[in-house]
């Protein structure tokens, strides 16, 4: 009896930590993440796990046609589209009235309906210092007087949310208001960005206080339901979630999206009774989970796994007999490891600190990164803008990021990075050859996890082939995070993936003044920052082309960044499990996905 | 009062072969014993080989393709290192031009002369290599044996620092007790009272990374059970007629702990040197596959079996195969050998 009572939670804690079998009657879908979130609220948030999952809880006013390629801007919780006047500068938002917040004790026991003033509260609360909103740079220079609500409330460290500004407003409970200072023809995207626009209820902020994170309460198809960190999170429906069915507008020729519209259109979303998200890091055990029938679908397929799951880039017969489906899509995005611009060593914009970086960038063998690394899972960038972004120019080609040594060496010789004291490695310059030898080492930091390994040692043997000595600084990547805001890092591999569809999200990382947030670098060169700004009043043509082409030149030769890939998503999903989609940059599908019960009731008998 | 007396006509008598004589005389006879020695002296030998430059010196290189197939396998399909170009992302288009803008421009002309000067050799990579290759088409058997020196090296020497704390301090305790006994056993319960791997990792994070430092990492954690070990012997023998023996022939302390009554402890001691050279190396692994571990420019069994986690799955056994063989064989050749040195060294077996 005693032992029993002691055994019981034990054994509930395994059973938490495995991937359960499907409970009868409800429909589960299970998946992974190989990166652990890090919370839920939209305004705290810049990494993409978080990001996916307040996605599907929050809703902002427009969202993405699921199927539709080219993608397509539809409303979410509009009534219309925004109506846009005045150039370009003032959009009109109506809100549709009867949709309401899931229940919870913030709004003790009423039903919360969603109205334009939570748009404006939530858009409102990434100018809150205390915050400390990631995305802040977004929004800086864009409305009608919320710059001067920000200096403000920068000045007092508390922000006013009484405060009306005219760049943003509601004009009454279900419509809202933004005026422009200028045209910004990414902004409709932006309304479509939950970690920017997503709808948060002001009373569950002001009852949670600093651990709204913990408890997101959205208008959204899903609320969080379990959570236990970098480990598990359960998500149920939300039962005042409003009517919302399936529906989408694929390319005819496009088999995958078609088929998934014959099975699932006019269906009431979401389909399924329960998302189950586990963390798993490793990818053995992610694709072991996989293959075992413990996960519903695989999102990217580990590298490692390539020439298991898809030899040649095909799915591999054995599971292509299972009924696997896979999906091959260039991701709107791109790898790359920067270069701390404060940094005394590696940073800043003297000849011989651009030799060095520049020597770097050429040093370093991506191809081999490609090839072996990411088993051709990716193909290598040769600007910072994602494929398949407005401004992606695909023949865009440079000796700049060309990987040669012979040119690497000569240029660091060229400059002064000689081995003076005699120990291998090459030592800083030095005015005059009287002066003390100067050793120096790069600290590329990185995770500690079998998919950075490989990296780390291509990094480490270009590097030892140039001269140069580099260490690898090993920490958790929220810990790095933290530290790369700070400042504290010479350099750190990254990937970023686009939130709007335009090349804009990608040179926002290189913006001046975004350092600190989005700008990891820290990169400021007034001659960019200008061009970045004129871009942002263009619209999509050949002029704005040719600035994206600009920057792409001041960036290569400057060489704040090594380029690295963009890669290739290869999603699987099992025979039963259908809806998926992978849109390039809307987040929250998991309301499409479906689960075929018959199918797997005799997949699993 | 206690002085020998002096002995001026020693009587010419067969002198008796003293306790090391004997147990050699023993371990010589053990034909296991001696092939675990035989085994054992080959790594150290293949070990210092490695250390000294003269096997296994260019394990970095890649001399075969990614994967490269073990020469005994040299027909199997190899997709690994199959190219596998993604078509629709090639492009012909000319290199932008950069040099207006390009603050290293002046200098261009100084560069190409200086690169064209620089030679860069291609390596033509072999289809198969003895034992297989990893990923970046060094060889396997090259890394087993570079990989013993870190290997051995850091469990040998751990498991020795480690056994020599947990002797020194094990023989003061439980030689002493009093005082000194519940000093050290409160300082072991400081130690015990951490779970083992949370305190690898508090001393890994504390410390610079390095060899030196998994070494003294380990010697700091795994002391415990042998110090328990040991004071248990050390109270145990302490009240034997032999040490008071030692005693009334005015034998110091110092040399009663470690003269006396050490050997006939060393049998314990010697069990867990062996037993804590196994888990060191199994430590060191963990350790590695945390990243916490050897440098990614080192290798270690550790590592290799780290990597051969993900390759077993893709059907590439041999890195796993190398590493777990070396590991298995001297762990084994290690454990008999011991086991024999304790037969050897027990008092009782005379």
């Amino acid at each position: 009896m005693k032992l029993a009572s002691l055994l019981a939670p034990l054994a509930a804690a395994l059973l938490l930590a495995m991937p359960a079998a499907h409970a009868a009657g409800g429909k589960v879908f299970r998946y992974a993440f190989e990166i652990a979130e890090t919370g839920f609220d939209p305004v705290e948030i810049s990494d993409l796990y978080s990001s996916n999952v307040i996605a599907n809880i929050f809703d902002p006013p427009l969202t993405y046609d699921y199927l539709a390629r080219p993608i397509k801007l539809i409303p979410n919780t509009l009534a219309a589209m925004p109506e846009v006047t005045e150039n370009g500068t003032l959009y009109t938002m109506r809100v549709r009235p009867g949709i309401y917040f899931a229940d919870d004790e913030a709004f003790k026991g009423a039903k919360r309906e969603l109205t334009a003033h939570d748009y404006v509260y939530s858009i409102k609360r990434h100018f809150d210092p205390r915050k400390r909103s990631p995305n802040l740079y977004q929004f800086e220079g864009q409305m009608v007087g919320m710059d001067e609500v920000l200096a403000d409330a920068r000045k007092n460290n508390r922000m006013d949310y009484e405060r009306v500004a005219e760049g943003l407003r509601a004009l009454d409970r279900y419509t809202f208001q933004i005026r422009l200072k200028q045209p910004n023809y990414n902004f409709l995207y932006y309304l479509a960005y939950c970690n920017l626009t997503c709808a948060v209820a002001r009373e569950v902020v002001e009852h949670y206080g600093d651990r709204t994170a913990e408890h997101p309460v959205g208008t959204g198809p899903f609320r969080l339901a379990f959570w236990k960190r970098s480990s598990k999170m359960v998500f149920e429906p939300n039962p005042n979630y409003r009517e919302d069915l399936f529906d989408g507008t694929p390319p005819a020729d496009d088999a995958a999206g078609q088929f998934i519209l014959s099975r699932l259109k006019g269906k009431r979303l979401p389909l399924v009774d329960k998302v189950e998200v586990y963390v798993i890091e490793e990818p053995q055990p992610r694709w072991l989970a996989f293959l075992n029938n413990e996960l519903d679908f695989l999102e990217r397929v580990p590298n490692e796994f390539a020439n298991v799951a898809t030899p040649n880039n095909e799915l591999a017969p054995n599971l292509r007999k299972r009924g696997v489906r896979m999906e091959r899509t260039a991701g709107m995005e791109l790898t790359y490891s920067y270069f701390g611009m404060k940094d005394p060593v590696v940073g800043g914009y003297e000849p011989e600190k651009v030799a060095l970086r520049r020597a770097i960038v050429l040093g370093q063998d991506v191809g081999a990164e490609v090839r072996i690394a990411r088993k051709n899972q990716a193909i290598t960038a040769h600007s910072p803008i994602g494929p398949g972004a407005l401004g992606y120019d695909p023949d865009f080609r440079s000796t700049a990021t060309e990987y040669d040594p012979a040119k690497s060496k000569a240029l660091l010789d060229m400059y002064g990075y000689v081995d003076c004291n005699g120990d291998g490695w090459r030592d800083l310059p030095r005015k005059s050859a009287a002066d003390e030898c100067k050793p120096f080492t790069i600290e590329y930091a990185s995770a500690p996890s079998a998919q950075q390994k490989p990296l780390d040692e291509n990094w480490k043997k270009n590097m030892d082939a140039i001269g140069i000595n580099m260490a690898f600084k090993k920490a958790k990547w929220p810990d790095l995070l933290k530290e790369s805001k700070a400042g504290k890092l010479q350099m750190w591999g990254l990937g970023w993936s686009a939130a709007i569809p335009d090349a804009d999200a990608f040179f926002v990382m290189l913006y001046g003044p975004n350092g600190g947030q989005a700008n990891h670098s820290r990169f400021d060169r007034p001659e960019f920052n200008r061009l970045y700004e004129e871009a942002k009043r263009l619209p999509d043509g050949p002029e704005r082309n040719a600035i994206y082409r600009e920057m792409n030149r001041l960036f290569l030769v400057y060489a704040p960044w090594r380029l690295g890939v963009h890669r290739i998503y290869t999603d699987l999903s099992q025979p039963w499990t259908i809806g998926f989609r992978r849109h390039p940059v809307m987040r929250g599908f998991w309301k499409y996905v479906d689960i075929d019960q018959p199918v797997l009731a005799q997949a699993s008998r | 009062m206690s002085a020998v007396l002096p002995n001026n006509a020693p009587p010419a008598m067969q002198e008796s072969p003293g306790l090391w004589t004997l147990a050699w005389r023993r371990l010589l006879n053990d034909r296991v014993g001696m092939v675990c020695l035989a085994i054992v002296a080959t790594y150290l030998a293949m070990m210092l080989a490695s250390y000294a430059g003269i096997v296994a010196r260019d394990w970095n290189k890649e001399k075969g393709v990614s994967y490269a197939n073990p020469s005994f396998m040299a027909g199997a399909e190899n997709l690994e290192a199959r190219e596998v170009t993604n078509k629709d992302f090639g492009s012909k288009a000319k290199p932008v031009d950069l040099s207006d803008i390009d603050p290293l421009a002046p200098r261009y002309k100084e560069w190409e002369e200086r690169a064209a000067k620089i030679a860069v050799t291609e390596v033509k990579r072999a289809e198969t290599l003895p034992f297989g290759g990893d990923k970046w088409g060094r060889d396997v058997l090259e890394k087993a044996i570079k990989g013993s020196e870190v290997s051995i090296f850091v469990g040998l020497t751990a498991a020795l620092f480690a056994t020599l704390i947990g002797t020194v301090l094990g023989a003061m305790a439980g030689y002493w007790g009093g005082r000194v006994n519940d000093f050290l056993e409160w300082f072991y319960n400081i130690f015990t009272s951490i779970p083992y791997i949370l305190l690898i990792l508090a001393f890994a994070a504390v410390f610079k990374r390095g060899l030196d430092t998994i070494i003294v990492i380990l010697a700091l954690t795994g002391w415990t059970g042998i110090y328990r070990l040991v004071r248990a012997e050390y109270i145990k023998h302490c009240g034997r007629e032999y040490v008071k023996a030692a005693q009334a022939i005015g034998a110091s302390h110092l040399s009663r702990m470690f003269v006396h009554i050490l050997p006939n402890a060393s049998h314990v001691i010697l069990v867990q040197l062996s037993q804590h050279v196994v888990s060191f190396i199994k430590a060191e692994v963990i350790l590695s596959f945390l990243g916490l571990g050897v440098p990614v420019d080192m290798v270690s069994w550790g590592t290799m079996l780290a990597e051969a986690q993900n390759e077993l799955v893709i059907g590439k056994w041999w890195q796993l195969f190398a590493a777990g063989a070396s590991m298995a064989i001297l762990v084994t050749a290690f454990s008999m050998l011991t086991d024999s040195l304790r037969d050897a060294l027990d008092p009782k077996l005379k």
